[in-house]
């Protein structure tokens, strides 16, 4: 069974599973999650992704389908980084973040106090540097590119000033994870984070880094 | 706020966002200033769950890289390449979108 040509399917457009002949109602079934270049479904009762099988001409509006099954990842991964990390198991921690981006600034502290935590938040590194003297903040979530001071400047005077306090640099530049230790020893960071932020993998760095100060 | 109202209010953002850089691109198209307003939504956009308006801003960026890198302005082709750009990441991130994982029937 293979769609081809620049035709869209019907809609609704019900086909039989090729592997056990159930009835897949195209546009209700699951997106398949291997994202492989032409979208596809699942079938609901064999599980079987068709994504070889089934050849969909791609459109702007199979775009915007992809996107949101992206979307839908990602607020499933919200929801299991949420679940994992009870609000209990870090709730005297407080985290500082530091980023010139108000829109990052809030949804990052937005997670964190649903993870429990204690948020502060500082728009620049100078204003980062008066709340780590005066607050102490068990760890900093900051940015690597800044107006003036920037995140590599402030990391280091923030070990020069503490080096209990847990430094986490994430940077939209150096995503790839072969940079992570590079960028590590250039920051005197104790982690790296890639953006977009994934706050799982937060979740995960913060536990860890945790562990080591207990 | 809620998830949802933040959400909300980066999709609000983005189109003022968005408007800035098409001003910006009509206007002195600066490769340089254009490269930072979009590697800004770069990271942004995925961190609120729109990975569309981050895969499409960070190929804008890398274009505005080459030219900045080049030390030259952005050629004709490059801005049109932009302004196309922009129309996506602006339908990546509008409210319209479609709720469910249905593709928008025409």
């Amino acid at each position: 069974m293979v769609l081809k040509g620049t035709e869209m399917p019907p809609s609704p457009a019900n086909l039989p599973c090729p592997n056990c002949n159930a009835t897949i109602e195209i546009y209700s079934a699951k997106w398949c999650y291997c994202l492989s270049k032409n979208l596809s479904v699942i079938c609901p009762s064999c599980r079987s992704c068709f994504c070889k099988l089934l050849d969909y001409p791609r459109a702007a509006d199979w775009k915007l389908a992809l996107q949101k099954l992206r979307e839908w990842q990602t607020e499933e991964k919200f929801r299991r980084a949420l679940e994992t990390f009870p609000a209990s198991a870090f709730n005297s921690s407080t985290v500082l973040i530091v980023d010139d981006d108000e829109e990052i600034r809030l949804i990052a502290g937005y997670t964190l106090r649903e993870m429990g935590y204690r948020t502060l938040t500082a728009a620049d590194a100078s204003e980062a540097l008066a709340i780590v003297v005066q607050q102490r903040p068990d760890f900093v979530l900051t940015d690597a590119l800044m107006p003036k001071l920037d995140g590599r400047q402030l990391c280091h005077r923030i070990k020069r000033l503490d080096p209990t306090i847990k430094v986490i640099v994430m940077s939209a530049v150096y995503t790839k994870s072969r940079y992570r230790s590079e960028a590590i020893k250039q920051f005197q960071a104790d982690d790296y984070l890639p953006k977009p932020i994934d706050f799982r993998h937060l979740h995960d760095v913060l536990q860890k880094l945790s562990k080591r100060a207990a | 706020m809620t998830l949802e109202e933040l959400q909300q209010r980066f999709l609000e953002g983005l189109q003022h966002r968005l408007t800035d850089l098409t001003q910006l691109l009509v206007g002195s198209a600066d490769p340089d200033l254009l490269m930072r307003m979009f590697h800004s939504l770069a990271g942004i956009g995925g961190t609120y769950g729109f990975h569309g308006v981050t895969d499409m801003s960070r190929s804008c960026e890398n274009l505005c890289l080459k030219a900045t890198y080049e030390q030259r302005p952005l050629t004709a082709a490059e801005v049109h390449q932009l302004e196309e750009a922009i129309v996506g990441i602006r339908a990546a991130g509008s409210p319209d979108r479609p709720e469910s994982g249905r593709p928008v029937e025409s």
